[in-house]
């Protein structure tokens, strides 16, 4: 009876913790650090499977348009760095924001359009599994955001909303009609849907235990 | 003539061997409720001696005791079903001890038995829920392996959790 996790098999500790909410688990990362980690931090996949999707990681945008991504089951947070197309002067000017999860990448992923250019810069989360050693403590900008594609141009496309089937992101024009960009095909397709005036956020919050700072993060 | 589709009425009996000899006579109906019996009885078929070299008696018959159980309970098309299945399971999973615990769930993985399995790892994580450290360490007899200062430094950056 020798594991990891003392007298819990180690084939099943994935499925226990499954069962245990994200703030009983902290205390848990006291427990026995190879027990912790060996289980509950392996990547990306395991955590998806153990928390299912959108995860409990929202993002929010403050006034001065500075994109943030933040676990509040771990109180953890990110900020997400500026656009290459904002200026020095207008670092942050953020003209529209959308995060969500990829489920084609088993990634969460966030999209940043231009104030002032028609582009968007679409940033992906799963980087940060990869990273993890090169963090920078202090430095919160000095980022694991890796930008992956610009998308663009975009005419008229006011603001992103959520990757939806699997590659497709879910985005409002300016009249507030929902159009839907394919990242395979490039290709931007209306939506027969009605104006939806007002949207700003698609979707649902449950706790999780995504940690946005990585997961050899304490 | 009556047409129910349930294989009750015409089931046939299973011979499953644990590792240390003890054998079980079972209903197909009940052993099938374990997903590795129903694919050995599909895929091999005629074989009615089914030997499971990594269970033990004691452990293979508590689990046959809870594929009986639910398997009764599935047979009658009562809406209570649920009700009964829940309150039973209770009583099943309250006073295993540790050691019971572990080897059944070792079995219940084994045999693919999932909502057995599902039942089983609810009652460890509910063991851990709202557990201190040094309770779950003593409950689940871990050793601490953190470097000096390791486990300080942990519990100072989440100490909200430890409030």
């Amino acid at each position: 009876m020798a594991t990891k996790c003392g007298v819990m098999p180690d084939d099943s500790v994935e499925q226990i913790m499954s069962w245990v909410p994200p703030p009983s688990l902290v205390p848990f990362k006291c427990v026995s650090n190879s027990c912790y980690y060996y289980h509950l931090l392996r990547g990306p996949p395991f955590l998806l499977t153990l928390f299912d999707t959108e995860d409990g990681l929202i993002c929010l945008v403050n006034g001065f348009g500075s994109v943030m991504l933040c676990n509040p089951a771990l109180q953890e947070f990110r900020v997400v760095p500026p656009s290459e197309y904002a200026d020095d002067f207008n670092k942050h000017m953020v003209g529209g924001i959308g995060f969500g999860y990829d489920s084609r990448c088993d990634d969460y992923k966030i999209v940043q359009i231009s104030s002032h250019r028609a582009v968007a810069d679409l940033y992906s989360l799963m980087e940060i599994w990869l990273l993890n050693e090169h963090f920078d403590d202090d430095n919160v900008n000095g980022s694991p955001w890796i930008k992956h594609l610009s998308i663009g141009p975009l005419v008229g496309i006011d603001r992103p909303l959520q990757f939806w089937k699997s590659d497709e992101l879910l985005m409002l024009d300016a009249d507030g009609r929902s159009v839907s960009f394919n990242l395979a095909t490039q290709k931007l397709r209306s939506l027969p849907t009605h104006p939806a005036d007002g949207i700003i956020y698609w979707g649902c919050y449950v706790k999780s235990l995504i940690s946005v700072n990585g997961r050899n993060r304490v | 003539m009556s047409s129910s589709s349930t294989t009750t009425t015409t089931t046939r009996l299973l011979m499953l061997k644990a590792s240390d000899g003890v054998t079980f006579e079972v209903e197909e109906a009940v052993a099938t409720k374990l997903g590795a019996i129903n694919n050995m009885v599909e895929e091999e078929g005629s074989e009615d001696l089914i030997c499971l070299p990594n269970v033990n008696g004691k452990f293979l018959g508590m689990v046959l005791e809870w594929c009986k159980k639910h398997a009764n309970n599935n047979t009658n098309s009562d809406k209570g079903n649920d009700e009964v299945n829940k309150w039973w399971d209770k009583e099943f999973v309250m006073d295993l001890d540790q050691n019971t615990l572990y080897h059944l769930l070792m079995a219940a993985d084994y045999l693919s038995g999932t909502e057995l399995v599902d039942l089983l790892t609810e009652k460890v994580a509910s063991m851990i829920r709202g557990k201190k450290v040094e309770e779950i360490r003593e409950t689940f007899k871990i050793k601490s392996d953190f470097l000096p200062g390791q486990e300080e430094e942990i519990r100072k950056k989440n100490s909200w959790a430890f409030e």
